[in-house]
């Protein structure tokens, strides 16, 4: 059971989570987040790993592997449905504006 | 191989202030002394070429003072700060060093929600616990100090150790109260730019600056103050607390070092440390009570002597410290059980006062006047204000009678006035509870005589005579 439920996602919160729809070692989660977000958002290492440290006590990621110090992650079940409330928040915040400033 | 010589600079800051730390790293690189590590407030550099980078002084929170070598968590953070290109440079604590070479590098914390939660939280963890025992002690000493409503804070301005050290409490209390208002001043107002959606804002180096140059000189001011203090009053009393200090200084030295020597776990350490600071304590605790029963501290403290004319007691009475005595007023009797007197002076820059007690008394209780005593007190200062508060305070209208003398016996005293002063008896109290007091007041002086003794013309004269009120 997550200790607090999450009302949104920050943006960082967001692409990280998105990184981790895939198996990803905590370090190569900054590069990739570039990558999704077009390097609109960079994520700085300490708060990266404050982060994945707060969403593995959340249960919206787990640790799938160690090697050496090297961890690597993947999104869990209430981390998708987390993912998916927050795009479909943010899908309905689009297309509210759409309608109203037109096509 | 030779040690490396590194250069030593002291920076004070608080952990709501590691940017002007970052500032001032920055500063020192581009004079060509690049950080090697750093020792609370001391910082130590290595010569090198003039160059511009920026640096990162960053709180882990995982990391602890305990660890002699990085834990495994701090490797991990440590690696993923290099990913984002900082390169690592040391670590003391929770607190981190990095620099890197970029013009634009990310930035370590990316959130100020996180940052501003690690700053508030190390700040608290770092100085909570010394704010709360200050203002706690603070709260014991200085209302007294400050009002001087009460005897006993008079009695203490003429003691310059305990002078000394509420000085010392007054000062660190000033500083840490600018401290605390500095730190939620910062708190507050990066709260208020986070909801708003603001970037936080630093202190400055300028503004950290102007703060460490107050409280570097106030420091050196206050211990200028307390060394001449006690060095010119000769106070062992001062000097112990000096020593003490020092040891304590020189545990937390040696402490440090060891963890830094012998590389031991977190555990470890956090063991050996409470254990050392037992020991250190009950060190301390025998040393303090040794030095005050082998009589180191009585120079200043009361000294009590008995002789018996049994013989039982053979206790030489010294009389030196008690410049008049009830055989000098010719008031001593002949046969008595007990001898008691006792001399306590302390003095400052501000006033002395010395207190004597002198008395000879019968081992039969049930005998009436089984007892005869003389105890005065000289309380000699030139401030005035502390003399009319020493007057306000002895002679409390609402507990006493309080008689002005105006007779040939207060002339002879030859003093600005002199008073007598009888308790009023409380309900279930008798006026023969309590002695009558005298207080003879002059420009900068005033001496309490107790003694249910109307003296004489003639004992005046002698008690001028050894008190060298003339």
């Amino acid at each position: 059971v997550a200790r607090e439920q999450l009302q949104t996602l920050s943006e960082p919160m967001y692409y990280i989570l998105l990184a981790l729809t895939r198996e990803c070692c905590g370090i190569d989660i900054m590069k990739k987040v570039d990558e999704i977000s077009n390097h609109r958002i960079s994520v700085g290492p300490g708060t990266l790993y404050a982060l994945l440290d707060k969403f593995v006590k959340m249960r919206l990621i787990r640790e799938t592997k160690v090697e050496g110090r090297k961890r690597s992650y993947i999104i869990t079940e209430s981390g998708k449905e987390a993912l998916e409330k927050e795009c479909n928040r943010l899908l309905g915040m689009a297309n509210e504006g759409r309608e109203i400033l037109g096509k | 191989m030779t040690k490396e010589k590194l250069v030593r600079r002291i920076f004070i800051s608080q952990m709501y202030e590691l940017t002007a730390v970052e500032e001032f790293l920055e500063k020192m690189a581009s004079k060509g002394l690049m950080f090697a590590k750093a020792t609370g407030n001391f910082y130590y550099f290595r010569k090198c070429e003039p160059k511009k980078v920026k640096f990162a002084v960053d709180i882990f929170d995982k990391a602890s003072v305990f660890d002699t070598k990085e834990a495994n968590s701090t490797l991990e953070y440590i690696e993923y700060c290099k990913e984002a290109g900082w390169k690592f440079l040391y670590s003391t604590g929770k607190i981190q060093f990095f620099y890197t070479e970029q013009e634009e590098p990310v930035e370590i914390q990316t959130d100020d929600k996180i940052k501003l939660k690690y700053i508030v939280k190390m700040q608290l963890l770092l100085r909570l616990p010394s704010w709360l025992s200050l203002f706690y002690i603070s709260w014991l000493w200085i209302p007294d100090f400050l009002q001087m409503n009460t005897y006993i804070a008079i009695a203490d301005v003429a003691d310059s150790f305990i002078i000394n050290i509420n000085m010392m409490l007054l000062v660190m209390l000033v500083l840490n109260i600018i401290a605390i208002i500095r730190f939620l001043s910062f708190t507050t107002r990066n709260l208020i730019r986070i909801i708003n959606g603001q970037k936080m804002k630093y202190n400055t180096i300028k503004s950290v600056g102007i703060f460490n140059k107050a409280y570097f000189f106030t420091t050196i001011l206050l211990l200028v103050f307390m060394l001449i203090n006690s060095a010119q009053f000769g106070h062992r009393m001062t000097l112990s607390f000096i020593m003490m200090m020092a040891i304590f200084v020189i545990f937390i030295i040696i402490e440090y070092k060891r963890m830094q020597n012998k590389k031991f776990g977190r555990l470890a350490n956090i063991i050996f440390v409470s254990l050392s600071a037992v020991a250190m304590f009950v060190l301390l605790m025998v040393g303090a009570t040794s030095l005050m029963f082998g009589g180191f501290l009585d120079e200043s403290g009361p000294t009590i002597e008995y002789k018996s004319s049994e013989g039982t007691y053979t206790l030489e009475y010294s009389s030196d410290k008690v410049p008049m005595t009830l055989k000098d007023l010719g008031l001593g009797i002949e046969k008595y059980d007990y001898l008691d007197s006792f001399a306590d002076e302390t003095s400052s820059i501000f006033a002395s006062s010395k207190v004597y007690g002198y008395g000879q008394c019968f081992a039969d209780e049930s005998k009436e006047d089984n007892d005869v005593y003389i105890s005065y007190e000289v309380y000699s200062t030139k401030i005035s204000w502390l003399m009319k508060k020493y007057l306000t305070v002895n002679l409390d209208e609402n507990s006493n009678t309080i008689t002005e003398l105006t007779d040939e016996y207060a002339k002879a005293w030859n003093a600005k006035c002199v008073y007598s002063v009888d308790r009023i008896p409380k309900p279930g109290q008798s006026a023969d509870d309590f002695d009558t007091i005298y207080y003879i007041v002059y420009n900068d002086k005033v001496i309490s005589l107790y003694g249910d003794y109307k003296y004489t013309v003639e004992e005046v004269a002698k008690i001028k005579e050894h008190l060298k009120l003339n």
